[in-house]
C-alpha cells in the first residue's frame, strides 16, 4: 500500500488517482473533525475542500521531517475551523451591533442534539473536546496531538483521560435517567 | 500488575500508545481479569459509539468540484505529459504489429512512389544498318 507521502507526492506530479485514494481515506475523518467547529453541513463541506487543496498545494512545507501526513491534514483543518469560527463571531457581533441578530437567533444554531452522546460531547471543555476529536476521529498520536495544541504530551495524555471519564460518566448517566 | 494500575492504562492501551512491555503485561491481564476485560469493552464501546457520531460522509459533488480544482491545479506541464506518453512502456507485440504495418505499406505503395519526372526517359538512339567494325576496316586515308 502507497504511503499518505508517497500518494502526496502523486497528486503533485497530476496522477488523479493517487488523488481518488488519499480522499477516500480521509474525507470522512476530515468532515467529521470539521463538524465539530462547524455545525453547517455546506460550510464544512467548503472546509474539507479548502484544506485539501491547501495541503496539497504546500509543497515545500511538506517533506519527511514534517511528521505524518495526518497529523498535517488535521493541523491544516484545525486553523481553517478557527479562522472560520472568528469569521462567524466577529460577523455576528457586527449584525448584533446593528440589531439584526434580532428574531434568527436560531438561523444559525447547531442541529438538535438530541443524541445523549452529542450532549454529553458538547458539555465537556473545548480543549478536552478537541484532543479527543483529534485521536478518536483523526487518529493522531499523542505527540502530534501534542504539536497542534501546543503543549507536552503529559497534558494531552490528561486531557484524554479527563475527557473520556466524563463522557463515560455522562454516558452512565444519560443510561440510569433513562 | 494489579487491577488499579491496568484501569490506569487501560485508554493507553486502548490507542496503542503503551510501551511494548506494558502493553503486553496489560494485555495479559485483560486475559485473566473479567472486571477490567469488562471495563474494557464498555471504554471499546463508549469510544466506538464516538467515532460513529463523528463518522459522516461528504456529498458525491464535494469529491467531484475537488477533483477538478485538484487537476486544474496540479495538471502537469504540456512538456512533461508528452514525456509521460512517450516513456509508457510499448509490449513486444505492438512494436512488431507496427514494422509488420510499415512494411506492409511500403510493399504496397512504395513502387507507386517511384522516380516520377516531367521530362522522357533517354532513349538509346538505334540506329539502323550501324555496323562499328566497318567504320575500323575504312579507308586509312580518312582519319
Amino acid at each position: 500500500m502507497v504511503s499518505d507521502e508517497g500518494l502526496v507526492q502523486q497528486v503533485r506530479r497530476g496522477e488523479m488517482g493517487a488523488f481518488d485514494e488519499l480522499y477516500r481515506r480521509y474525507n470522512r475523518r476530515l468532515l467529521g473533525y470539521i463538524r465539530r467547529y462547524v455545525h453547517d453541513r455546506a460550510t464544512a463541506e467548503d472546509l474539507v475542500q479548502e484544506v485539501f487543496i491547501t495541503v496539497l498545494r504546500d509543497r515545500a512545507a511538506f517533506g519527511p521531517g514534517n511528521g505524518r501526513f495526518a497529523g498535517w491534514l488535521f493541523t491544516v483543518a484545525r486553523n481553517r475551523c478557527l479562522t472560520s469560527l472568528r469569521d462567524v463571531r466577529r460577523d455576528l457581533e457586527k449584525r448584533e451591533r446593528l440589531g439584526q441578530v434580532a428574531g434568527e437567533a436560531t438561523a444559525d444554531a447547531p442541529p438538535e442534539r438530541s443524541h445523549g452522546l452529542r450532549r454529553v460531547l458538547a458539555g465537556l471543555p473545548p480543549a478536552q473536546q478537541e484532543a479527543l476529536m483529534l485521536k478518536q476521529v483523526g487518529e493522531l498520536t499523542y505527540r502530534e496531538i501534542a504539536e497542534i495544541q501546543g503543549i507536552p504530551e503529559g497534558t494531552v495524555k490528561s486531557r484524554l483521560h479527563l475527557a473520556i471519564r466524563a463522557l463515560q460518566q455522562g454516558l452512565a448517566q444519560l443510561g440510569g435517567n433513562a | 500488575m494489579t487491577c488499579e494500575t491496568v484501569r490506569q492504562r487501560l485508554i493507553d492501551h486502548y490507542y496503542g500508545e503503551l510501551p511494548p512491555q506494558q502493553r503486553r503485561e496489560v494485555a495479559q491481564h485483560l486475559t485473566g481479569c473479567g472486571d477490567c476485560a469488562l471495563e474494557y469493552c464498555r471504554l471499546d464501546a463508549d469510544l466506538g459509539g464516538l467515532g460513529q457520531l463523528c463518522d459522516e460522509s461528504p456529498s458525491p459533488q464535494l469529491q467531484a468540484r475537488l477533483r477538478d480544482r485538484v487537476a486544474t491545479q496540479f495538471r502537469p506541464p504540456w512538456w512533461r505529459r508528452l514525456w509521460r506518453v512517450g516513456a509508457f512502456p510499448i509490449p513486444a507485440y505492438q512494436t512488431a504489429l507496427l514494422l509488420a504495418a510499415v512494411l506492409l505499406a511500403w510493399l504496397l505503395v512504395g513502387p507507386r512512389l517511384g522516380v516520377r519526372s516531367d521530362h522522357p526517359r533517354p532513349v538509346t538512339p538505334v540506329v539502323q544498318g550501324y555496323d562499328a567494325s566497318r567504320i575500323v576496316s575504312l579507308d586509312p586515308n580518312l582519319l
